[in-house]
């Protein structure tokens, strides 16, 4: 059966990817991180995820084209209203978080920026637009901005290959145990495009299963290399300072750029205006289940300016790395992509079927 | 002024058996136009009229394989008006092309297409025959596109000639035209092109359904038609490609694409396109592989120069000085020193000063133009830097720009407007803005498929075999192995090469 407005495994990947390198390039390493616990905690957090993604998988594998919300309004309509708000939220915390993390980020990187409302706004307005314009071209997009992820870290590689020196790792751990698990759970917590993922499989066209578990192992050997060459190059400094991944940028230099700061503005911009496009284009996706008449625009409209106000309210008023509690955001990805698959899968299943087949 | 009977729906009137009334019906349809010639004849004791419009038939044609003929026909005593019919339809080889017609419509439309009309009384029809010797422009080498080393001819005014110029390219009964008329007053021929064992009948279906509704009243040039065959209006690119180039129409016709020529114009347009196909010339194909593929980078790099190098300039020397080198950064800082002005307003005035220039240099007469590139590129511009209003810097980036842009002249019109839209963009939030608005465009161009054809294939989605001869160049011992056709690239479940 043809899917609508589907797309491939390799653009899924390209897309989580393109969300996972934007949590990674706004990353601040916690106090005892180094790069033997960044690795060895990153295979348990990943070992984790396979799992977590058990229950959406099984889901998927009994409703091949439907989502929670989906199955959800299925079942019946209070639960499709109330799976709909719940994601909608998600995805709307998660743009207020890019947007902010952005703002936040981009100031503190480029001094010369300082009017962090106006960067969010015009983040805001660009990835309106392109949300509007629906999954294919946020996908397709998600492809190029990989290819140049690519290219421009080989890029920066080039730039500092001369001082890539293994004596750089620090692979000494005072509290083994403690500094894995500290270190899993953090990176546990930074994988909230999972969800976006349980949102996005139906829409899949190729075998969902192999594209989940492709995508995690590349997530893990990109964040491994990347921690490794940003070890390997900066040594101590990769973990007592914030940005790792561009200090690596700035600290890169050849004969004709002096600094790759701004090679790394060019791709932290484009990884956020995609993450942040999916979200809303997600979020508009989950309105249309409540409202399936609602035009995209209508339906993107309302969650894009919710938060870009609340990201303006948070941006002035409060400092948004406080609310990185990891514990909530494991918590959070936990329920969102296994606990409410594992509940759907339980519900009777007649009652689905009846629903799903008048639906 | 003469006035006559409404016939403002004479397409359905049939004819009048009545020769005399069929021709003051003729007569008051085109409100007793002065190029409307009426020869009335008797031929074999019957009246007959030969009616044809100034200019649009041979007179010498018409002389030989109509007049003659039928001034020395003889069917004898008893003949009917039916035997006359009978011997202009069945018994005789007058023109080649021959219709028989019941009502006014089809016959006027046939007579401003150059037909030659004759009316027989007695009957209730005409005969139509193909005559046409109207002036036209002889086959002249193409005014865009040009090439080194492929062929000189290119598309013309007519219909018919494009055709053949197709035909002699393509000898292959696979090849298929289907002409129709579009333009309510206009009924311009438009003629759709496509090879049957290479195009799919889903795309040959939804080119007719997008012609079939142009409800225009007149269809002068390819313009008119390129918006209904783009399935996104909104988008900043077109995938509909245009081209005078017979070689190159017959090309695309080969790797499925289909094809539509319009009457009126040389510039012929093909669906669907990809933007890689704006930087592939026919003369890739006469090169050798390597060095096609060369010049295609070239071309790439050219693009990114010409829509971005104004906007990064500015945004780095606005906002990212830290990029250059120091040796850069201090001969910048001493050239722009000088200026009175901002950097982004120096940019956008001596980019606005480059597009008149060159809206002015395209108008006027070739030999003006050149004046024209003079005054602007060497008086002006040498003027406004000793004066210290610009930067030398500046002048050798527009420069850049301008050549870059010279490369892809497919694309003249996006990159113009995006080069603008790039340096206000850099102006006001450095290389953030500049990629927000690249986002923008990236999507934008990422959105235009054409019946499942991404606009953006083989790049994005990723199509393996697009890659030998769309973004690069494979040797023709290559090629003949795969013949990669559009329909290959179609996003879809069943298309296993997609990425």
């Amino acid at each position: 059966m043809k899917k609508p407005h589907a797309i491939s495994a390799y653009q899924l990947i390209c897309l989580l990817l393109v969300g996972r390198l934007f949590i990674m390039m706004t990353y601040s390493p916690a106090g005892g991180d180094n790069t033997l616990i960044t690795i060895l905690g990153g295979l348990i957090t990943n070992a984790a995820l396979a799992v977590v993604m058990i229950f959406p998988l099984l889901l998927l594998k009994k409703f091949p084209d439907k989502n929670a919300v989906q199955l959800g309004f299925c079942a019946s309509k209070p639960l499709g209203i109330m799976l709909s708000v719940i994601y909608t939220a998600f995805l709307a915390w998660i743009a207020v978080k890019t947007m902010c993390d952005f703002s936040q980020f981009i100031t503190f990187a480029f001094p010369i920026f300082t009017a962090k409302r106006v960067i969010v706004v015009f983040m805001a307005a660009t990835a309106l637009y392109i949300s509007t314009l629906g999954l294919e071209p946020i996908a397709r997009s998600a492809a190029v901005v990989t290819g140049l992820f690519v290219v421009m870290l080989i890029t920066v590689l080039l730039g500092t290959s001369g001082e890539i020196d293994v004596h750089n790792l620090n692979i000494s751990i005072e509290d083994p145990l403690g500094g894995i698990i500290k270190s899993s759970l953090g990176s546990f917590a930074r994988n909230s495009e999972l969800i976006l993922a349980c949102l996005l499989l139906p829409k899949l066209r190729s075998k969902q299963c192999g594209a989940v578990y492709s995508y995690i192992t590349i997530k893990y050997i990109v964040v491994g290399s990347i921690a490794f060459l940003c070890s390997a190059i900066l040594g101590d400094f990769a973990y007592s300072s914030p940005l790792p991944f561009f200090h690596l940028s700035s600290y890169s230099n050849t004969s004709i750029i002096a600094r790759f700061d701004s090679l790394f503005l060019i791709l932290w911009t484009f990884c956020a205006v995609t993450k942040l496009s999916l979200c809303i284009y997600l979020a508009g996706e989950c309105i249309k289940c409540i409202s399936p008449k609602i035009k995209p625009f209508y339906a993107t409209l309302p969650v894009t300016a919710a938060a870009l106000i609340c990201s303006v309210f948070i941006i002035m008023y409060y400092d948004i790395t406080k609310a990185e509690n990891v514990y909530i955001w494991s918590a959070v990805i936990i329920i969102l992509a296994a606990v409410i698959p594992a509940l759907l899968l339980i519900l009777p299943k007649e009652k689905r079927s009846r629903k799903g087949a008048s639906a | 002024m003469p006035c006559f009977p409404d016939y403002s729906n004479y397409e359905n009137i049939k004819i009048a058996s009545s020769l005399e009334k069929a021709l003051l019906d003729l007569r008051s349809i085109m409100g007793g136009t002065m190029d409307l010639n009426i020869m009335e004849v008797v031929v074999s004791g019957h009246k007959c009229a030969v009616v044809s419009i100034e200019n649009m038939t041979s007179t010498d044609i018409m002389t030989e394989l109509l007049f003659q003929p039928l001034t020395s026909l003889q069917l004898g005593e008893n003949s009917k008006p039916q035997d006359i019919a009978d011997w202009l339809t069945k018994y005789s080889l007058l023109s080649s092309e021959r219709h028989t017609c019941y009502d006014y419509g089809e016959a006027v439309t046939q007579l401003f297409s150059g037909f030659a009309l004759v009316l027989v009384n007695g009957l209730a029809s005409g005969y139509l025959f193909g005559i046409q010797g109207f002036d036209k422009r002889s086959i002249d080498e193409p005014t865009s596109d040009l090439n080194v080393l492929g062929g000189r001819d290119g598309f013309i005014e007519v219909l018919r000639t494009n055709v053949s110029l197709v035909r002699r390219r393509l000898k292959t009964p696979c090849l298929r035209f289907e002409l129709s008329k579009i333009g309510t007053k206009s009924k311009t021929d438009i003629c759709i092109v496509y090879m049957a064992d290479r195009c799919s009948s889903e795309l040959v279906d939804s080119v007719r359904q997008r012609i079939s509704s142009i409800k225009l009243e007149t269809v002068l040039s390819s313009g008119y038609v390129m918006p209904y065959l783009m399935k996104s209006s909104k988008s900043i690119f077109t995938d509909v490609q245009t081209t005078d180039r017979p070689d190159a129409f017959a090309a695309k016709l080969c790797e499925g694409k289909v094809g539509i020529i319009i009457d009126g114009t040389p510039f012929t347009l093909l669906v669907p396109t990809f933007f890689i196909e704006n930087f592939n010339t026919v003369d890739d194909y006469a090169n050798r592989p390597y060095y096609a593929t060369y010049i295609r980078c070239i071309k790439y790099i050219a693009f990114i120069l010409a829509v971005l190098l104004p906007g990064v300039y500015v945004a780095l020397a606005t906002f990212h000085s830290e990029t250059f080198s120091y040796k850069l950064l201090l001969s910048l800082v001493v050239s722009e020193e000088s200026t009175p002005y901002p950097l982004v307003f120096d940019v956008v005035i001596i980019t606005l000063m480059y597009e008149i220039l060159r809206e002015a240099g395209i108008r006027l007469p070739k030999t003006v133009g050149g004046a024209v590139s003079i005054v602007g590129g060497l008086i002006i511009g040498d003027a406004a830097v000793n004066s210290g209003l610009i930067s030398a810097p500046i002048l050798i980036i527009l420069g850049l720009t301008a050549t870059s842009s010279f490369v892809i002249p497919n694309l003249n019109q996006q990159t113009s407007v995006l080069r603008m839209i790039m340096i206000i963009a850099g102006g006001v939030a450095g290389l953030y803005g500049i990629t927000l608005v690249s986002a923008a465009v990236l999507a934008n161009a990422c959105a235009l498929s054409d019946n499942g054809i991404p606009y953006t294939a083989p790049v994005s989605p990723f199509f393996k075999s697009g890659f030998k001869d769309i973004f690069f160049r494979a040797g023709f011992k290559r090629l003949e192995k795969t013949q990669t056709l559009v329909s290959d690239f179609k996003a879809g479940e069943n298309n296993t090469e997609e990425a």
